[in-house]
């Protein structure tokens, strides 16, 4: 038979006989402001084992508590003080935002200098299919939401150089398709270079 | 091409080139690279406006092949970006062609150097300036177009984007 203690402020039960045999585990559960649980600790024959097990009315989580030592400083825990946001870190916070805005709707893949990308833009004046601009991506250059790549290509002769925003809404797809190794962050000599290093099929 | 941007592509062959004086400026601040921010700035590449005496190349199969700009007709006071009209002279062409050398002529830019930004964020720019020439009413004269050509077009003159093969 299990003797039933009570509790205040939580569900309190024994889950075995106190006249168990010797080796069996008892499980008792205690509440978690333990104050009351030292008076009314029935008396275990020393001989037991016993595993306190205290549980949360509410949570439903379980503490495993020693016989013995029963803190009495299992007190809730405190919710941690919030930073203080500064004015130096709004900015920062607005950019976050955004970029977690835009990621969720597309996710954007890493680009680095020297990939090679195909991107599909669909502008609402142009009207007609997306065009596709595929380059080598010169630089990039990282300033929150406004996160730009640079893409050069050799169209038709002529080189053009387009400026394209990440986290744009307009662009439908964007993709690595290549890789070349370059040993710079902004590849500005490819200006000054034969047109064959810019032009990609 | 402008003096910057020849003196940026002569930059690294200096110390071993044949001295003029025009580039003696540029070799007294190439000795003194380390901290001076004067030789970053002749070094780099200046890309602005299309102005009186910018020469441009020009674009289509008008007989021209390059023509100098004398007048920016949109009325800014810097000068013509993408898709202006200008005043040009034709300084070279080819001997049997619709304009001849000398002739005082319209055209529309149709590649800048310069950075022209679009409403979406994006931004566009060319390796050269091209004009494609017109009739004071926006006509080309030319019947094909070479190279590529910006969707800025596509408001005021829709005959040239029909002309053009390719459209960025």
């Amino acid at each position: 038979m299990g003797s039933k203690l009570l509790a205040t402020h939580s569900i309190f039960w024994i889950t075995s006989t106190l006249q168990a045999p010797h080796n069996q585990n008892l499980s008792v559960s205690i509440p978690t402001h333990s104050r009351c649980v030292r008076r009314n600790m029935p008396s275990i024959r020393t001989g037991n084992r016993v595993a306190l097990r205290a549980v949360d009315g509410a949570e439903g989580s379980s503490v495993e508590i020693e016989d013995e030592k029963v803190e009495d400083t299992v007190e809730e825990v405190k919710p941690l003080r919030k930073p203080i946001i500064k004015l130096g870190d709004v900015m920062g916070i607005l950019n976050k935002r955004a970029v977690d805005a835009a990621e969720s709707e597309r996710p954007v893949p890493d680009i680095r200098t020297g990939d090679i990308v195909e991107i599909k833009l669909e502008v609402p004046e142009n009207r007609r299919r997306a065009s596709i601009y595929k380059g080598i991506v010169m630089s990039r250059q990282n300033a929150g939401i406004h996160t730009t790549i640079r893409i050069r290509r050799i169209i038709a002769g002529i080189g053009v150089e387009i400026v394209f925003p990440l986290y744009s809404p307009n662009i439908k797809e964007l993709k690595v398709v290549k890789h070349r190794k370059v040993r710079r962050a902004r590849l500005y000599y490819l200006r000054d270079k034969l047109p064959r290093l810019s032009t990609f099929k | 091409m402008s003096f910057t941007s020849r003196c940026s592509r002569v930059g690294r062959s200096l110390l071993g080139a044949v001295n003029t004086s025009t580039f003696g400026i540029l070799r007294a601040s190439h000795d003194a690279v380390a901290g001076s921010n004067f030789s970053n700035v002749l070094f780099q590449q200046q890309r602005t406006f299309i102005q009186m005496r910018t020469n441009l190349k020009v674009a289509d199969n008008s007989g021209a092949k390059k023509v100098m700009c004398i007048q920016v007709l949109k009325g800014r006071k810097k000068g013509a970006v993408l898709g202006d009209m200008i005043v040009a002279s034709v300084k070279e062409a080819f001997p049997r062609g619709k304009v001849k050398k000398g002739e005082v002529v319209y055209g529309i830019v149709v590649r800048a150097a310069m950075k022209h930004g679009r409403c979406d964020g994006s931004e566009i720019m060319f390796d050269e300036n091209a004009v494609v020439l017109v009739n004071k009413q926006g006509e080309p004269i030319g019947t094909r177009i070479s190279g590529p050509v910006p969707y800025e077009l596509r408001r005021k003159h829709v005959k040239i984007l029909s002309l053009a093969d390719s459209i960025v």
